[in-house]
């Protein structure tokens, strides 16, 4: 069938991605698994409904993979009231894991520099959220930190990291 | 500007939360809160907060992309299928699958929307970056043609002729990206604005063939930022270049704003 031709190139172009970032908020390879199934149904339902405005096609993708994920990992938090166990240590860049080709090395370096101008605590905070599931009271709670603290850490270093990303794209 | 403004507080609301609401670090009420606030900016800061969520959301994409990880290689198999199983289930709201049991009537107004999700999902793959000069991508004969724009139907065609090329640049002083797939054989270029604002008010983003054996020729007007509105455009003979620039309303009939791409064919 022709056009499922077209979606399977959609699949391979970017389907390491959504893994590698679903996989590291629910913690485990069946869910996650489980999730990228569900992610692509809905793409493939929904490709018509995508429009300029949401961002680059990748992000879109990746924005529907992180909201099943992180929606995942909430509901089970409501349901076990299971504390939060994620750990920023297993956040860390693992550099020989990237298998995307997709990704140029200079888009790689440009990150990568990007991540070291946040502050520790920042870079924690956002982490914690993007890559944990937390939402920002979570992050409050699990950190022991003030509410207004937590949500400007995570709002200043997006920015810092917008903006330095933006400004490498022009050098 | 008064304390109790509903407009301003909306505004120091979206200002305070937009990152956080961008990466759904917010708890779900928050998130509704959000929202209703945007929904109550002016035109132009809704526009804004709209493009930072945006750039934030590709922001943290470029990070994600560092812990890219292949999954277990039978989890194509599966994708692939359950989007073929779609044809005899449809999804519910929050995404749980029930069986559909009208799906013997229903069969052919399906048969259209799998149409429409294909030529889609076309489209994605040149905005998306993904050079393909595969024939696969060629209308079939059993498709009903009336489910797809002649503007698909013409992406459809460039992307199935062997000598496709697609290009992306960026654009100049704003965001976004001028995807252009187009073939010579074809004489045809189809251009996809990515991550694209809409232009200034009473302007419009018009397209030029350029050449260095002719004046710049206006190849059309760009009339929807949407990435499902393909503009195509013909006759690309001794013409080297696809610009843009951004003109007044309804266009001009030689370039007269700034130049915001230039793609090369």
């Amino acid at each position: 069938m022709q056009d499922r031709q077209a979606f399977a190139d959609l699949y391979d172009a970017t389907n390491t991605r959504v893994f590698g970032l679903v996989k590291r908020v629910l913690r485990d390879p069946g869910y996650a698994e489980e999730t990228l199934q569900e992610v692509y149904l809905q793409v493939w339902q929904n490709a018509g409904n995508y429009r300029a405005d949401m961002g680059s096609v990748i992000s879109w993708i990746l924005t529907i993979g992180h909201r099943r994920a992180v929606d995942r990992v909430r509901s089970e938090q409501a349901s076990t009231r299971r504390g939060v166990e994620y750990s920023v240590s297993t956040a860390t860049i693992e550099t020989d894991q990237v298998v995307d080709s997709v990704v140029t090395r200079e888009d790689r370096r440009a990150v990568i520099v990007c991540l070291g101008t946040l502050t520790d605590t920042q870079r924690e905070s956002i982490e914690l959220s993007y890559y944990g599931g937390l939402s920002y009271p979570q992050v409050a709670e699990r950190l022991n930190a003030a509410l207004p603290t937590v949500k400007s850490r995570i709002r200043d270093g997006l920015r810092r990291l917008r903006s330095c990303l933006e400004t490498s794209d022009e050098g | 500007m008064r304390a109790d403004d509903p407009r301003a507080d909306a505004a120091r609301m979206v200002d305070d939360l937009l990152e956080l609401y961008a990466i759904h670090a917010l708890p779900a009420d928050e998130a509704t809160a959000f929202e209703r606030a945007l929904g109550l900016l002016d035109e132009s800061s809704r526009r804004q907060a709209v493009a930072d969520i945006r750039s934030t959301r590709d922001a943290v994409a470029r990070w994600a992309a560092e812990h890219a990880e292949n999954p277990d290689p039978r989890l194509r198999d599966r994708v692939l299928s359950t989007v073929d199983r779609d044809d005899a289930t449809r999804p519910t709201g929050d995404g749980a699958v029930v069986t559909d049991e009208l799906a013997a009537r229903r069969a052919r107004r399906r048969r259209v929307a799998v149409a429409v999700s294909s030529a889609a999902a076309a489209l994605l793959l040149v905005v998306g970056g993904v050079v393909i000069g595969r024939s696969t991508l060629s209308t079939p004969a059993d498709q009903p043609s009336v489910a797809q724009s002649d503007q698909l139907t013409a992406l459809q065609s460039v992307m199935a002729r062997s000598d496709v090329e697609v290009h992306r640049t960026e654009m100049t002083g704003m965001p976004g990206t001028v995807v252009v797939a187009s073939s010579r054989s074809a004489d045809k270029a189809v251009v996809v604005l990515d991550g694209a604002q809409q232009p200034p008010s009473e302007r419009v983003y018009q397209l030029w063939l350029i050449g260095n054996s002719h004046a710049p020729k206006s190849a059309g007007l760009v009339s929807s930022v949407s990435a499902q509105s393909p503009v195509v455009v013909t006759g690309l003979t001794d013409s080297r270049t696809i610009g843009m620039t951004v003109e007044p309303d309804g266009g001009s009939p030689q370039p007269t704003g700034a130049v915001v791409a230039a793609v090369t064919l």
